[in-house]
């Protein structure tokens, strides 16, 4: 068995006075062990919702997660105990998701007590500095508060207290988006050196297309809750078929003169998620919209080489 | 070409705070034509925002000062180093005047520096009442026109903030700041809350209205991408001091200062496949606390003795391309920073 999840038509949906807003509407992918998924999409196309879902920090309106071969959607509070150690999840803003009246020390040793790992308080020290040392943060901060440290360590920290209970998955929301540019390398670089020592498989959400590129082995694009376009990471970049992420990928500033590439832009922003008609969530900023894209939905269809994308035209727009 | 419309020069800004100064901006000096557009870019706390805030007198009172220096707008100096408070007043109330006149400014977050509890069109009518004597009627009138620049229809004048989007709202203040034809406009990292495909479309906003009024432009930004896009030329600032000045061509097609060539580097590149990437190891150094000499020696990979002794001047390698940097310093000038040693380092 090389999949360490699945997740099969999975749905959330909220009721607003207005309706219903479809969060995350029918996604459906499967991730390998020791591979890492990254889901792009801009803000309010429902990434982060589909990661805390996964975890069940939401509960999902239907459709299946199987972790491990067991579903898990439907396992009371009591289980997921027994399952909590082996799925963590890394948060965009470290500075709201550390306790800031907790040292370094305490943030870390926090899951540890949870789950009584350890009974001697001087091994939980021990794995605790352990911790600390595979992330990198300096055994001298241990006693600091987060207020005291900058955004990059704290991202360590969120980073250590993630792996103490050794998980198989880590869900890492946006873990760099609020870093600069060197930080950013020193975190990516930090994250790929963890994978390949303790083989965890990572589900990366982020906007920003070209850390996607570097650090994930298959990419699901997301657009209002749907995803549009899933493949290997080398075949969106050499292949790209939707008409989305081609605007997507446009649409990044390049740090560089040679290269200019064309451009789309798009026009408009993103459209409404609640209650979404029966039809292409993306035609009404589509350059190559027809009557039938308001009309009906298309379905993702494999494109050959596991590629999969959904729109009506995909094959006249692209050629094939 | 025309004369230059800001300029900068040797610009020293401190913050005095309870622990102790904060030396925000070192020597800082650049300068600005009509219709030009520069980019400021380097990494949080390097003192981006505190030049942007100088040159606007916006600098958080009591802490910010201007040490030294001078801001010419239009030949005119514009900053009191003077203490004193009556000269001090003196130069709030000229500033209070330019501000959304001459020189305006684009914040990072359009909701904050929204009002939220008055209608968009009315805050842009607001700027235009201020600066210029017209009726009321012809300043909704200039508001709607400006609204409608930055395509957004003139029908929603009386919208409050909250019912535009994040894109939305930052057109809406480019409008405001764009609404009394200003010489000079700043803008903090306008584009770093939005998303991409709305990045792109503002960016290009920018760009179109730019030409069209022939401003000014400092863009202050982290993000590479965004100079090469709009800047005609950049500055890369590194713990308050200009570390690489030069136009883009020279600054993207031949960076020359390690601390430069780090930031190409880390960017995760759409074209190339790398396995790791490039990030060099520490973090900036503390302003209360700069190192002495070359600030960025510390994490720097060709770092050598002498840069623990000497201040490294901003060199011309190539004409318009200045480095700050022991190893482009032209061999005379080593010499005599060495000899002057005892007696301060020459500037």
């Amino acid at each position: 068995m090389s999949e360490i999840l699945q997740v099969k038509n999975l749905k959330k949906y909220y009721s607003v006075p207005s309706g219903t807003l479809h969060a995350v509407d029918d996604v459906s992918f499967t991730m390998n062990y020791g591979e890492t998924l990254g889901i792009v999409g801009e803000s309010g196309c429902g990434k982060s919702t589909l990661g805390k879902t996964l975890l069940r920090l939401i509960q999902p309106t239907s459709g299946e997660v199987i972790f491990e071969g067991q579903d898990i959607t439907n396992v009371d509070q009591k289980g997921f105990t027994a399952l909590r150690p082996k799925m963590q999840m890394i948060f965009q803003d470290p500075m709201s998701s550390l306790n800031p009246r907790f040292s370094i020390s305490q943030q870390i040793a926090e899951p540890l007590k949870i789950y009584k790992v350890y009974k001697d308080k001087e091994q939980l020290n021990k794995r605790v500095l352990e911790l600390m040392d595979t992330v990198g943060l300096a055994r001298r901060y241990v006693e600091t508060y987060p207020h005291e440290l900058d955004g990059g360590r704290r991202q360590r920290i969120g980073i250590a207290r993630a792996l103490a209970l050794n998980p198989k998955l880590i869900v890492c929301d946006e873990p760099v988006s609020a870093l600069d540019v060197l930080i950013q390398a020193q975190i990516l670089n930090l994250l790929q050196d963890l994978q390949k020592e303790h083989g965890l498989s990572y589900m990366f959400i982020t906007h920003n297309l070209s850390v996607v590129k570097h650090i994930s082995d298959n990419i699901c694009v997301m657009y209002l809750g749907q995803v549009i376009e899933q493949c290997r990471t080398k075949e969106l970049f050499t292949h790209t078929y939707h008409p989305y992420t081609k605007a997507l990928l446009s649409a990044i500033p390049v740090p560089s003169l040679k290269d200019k590439r064309e451009r789309v832009l798009l026009k408009g922003e993103l459209t409404s998620p609640i209650n979404p008609k029966n039809a292409c969530r993306f035609a009404p900023r589509c350059l190559y919209a027809r009557e039938q894209c308001h009309n009906s939905a298309p379905e993702l269809v494999d494109l050959g080489n596991n590629h999969k994308c959904a729109c009506h035209f995909v094959k006249e727009i692209n050629g094939l | 070409m025309s004369e230059n419309v800001l300029e900068v020069k040797n610009l020293i800004v401190h913050y005095e705070t309870q622990d102790g100064v904060a030396e925000a901006v070192n020597d800082v000096s650049f300068s600005l034509k009509a219709g030009e557009t520069m980019g400021l870019v380097g990494e949080t706390g390097a003192g981006k925002t505190t030049v942007a805030l100088s040159i606007m007198g916006l600098l958080p009172k009591p802490a910010g000062h201007i040490i030294g220096g001078e801001i010419l707008l239009d030949g005119k100096n514009i900053v009191e180093t003077s203490r004193n408070k009556i000269k001090q007043r003196r130069n709030d109330r000229m500033m209070r005047k330019l501000r959304g006149n001459d020189i305006s400014m684009i914040f990072q977050d359009p909701m904050s520096a929204l009002n939220p509890v008055m209608p968009v069109g009315e805050q842009i009518a607001e700027v235009i009442r201020l600066h210029n004597k017209i009726s009321k009627a012809d300043a909704v009138k200039r508001a709607i026109e400006m609204m409608e620049l930055v395509g957004i229809s003139g029908e929603r004048y009386s919208y409050y903030p909250h019912e535009f989007s994040g894109g939305m709202k930052q057109r809406i203040v480019i409008a405001m700041a764009l609404a009394c034809n200003p010489r000079v406009l700043i803008a903090d990292e306008p584009t770093t809350a939005l998303d991409v495909t709305i990045q792109a479309q503002v960016l290009d906003l920018m760009r179109g209205l730019k030409k069209k009024f022939n401003t000014a432009l400092l863009m202050i930004t982290h993000d590479l991408g965004v100079v090469a896009e709009i800047c005609d030329k950049c500055a890369v600032v590194y713990a308050g001091q200009i570390v690489e000045y030069g136009s883009i061509e020279h600054i993207f097609n031949n960076p020359q200062h390690p601390y430069t060539k780090a930031l190409f580097n880390a960017v995760p590149s759409l074209d190339k496949d790398v396995d790791r990437l490039e990030s060099i190891s520490g973090l900036m150094s503390d302003p209360m606390d700069l190192p002495t000499h070359c600030t960025f020696k510390e994490r720097c990979t060709a770092c050598c003795d002498a840069c623990g002794e000497i201040d490294p001047p901003l060199t011309e390698i190539e004409p318009g391309h200045l480095v700050r940097c022991y190893h482009f310093m032209k061999e005379t000038d080593k010499a005599a920073a060495v000899a002057g040693k005892g007696g301060g380092v020459a500037k």
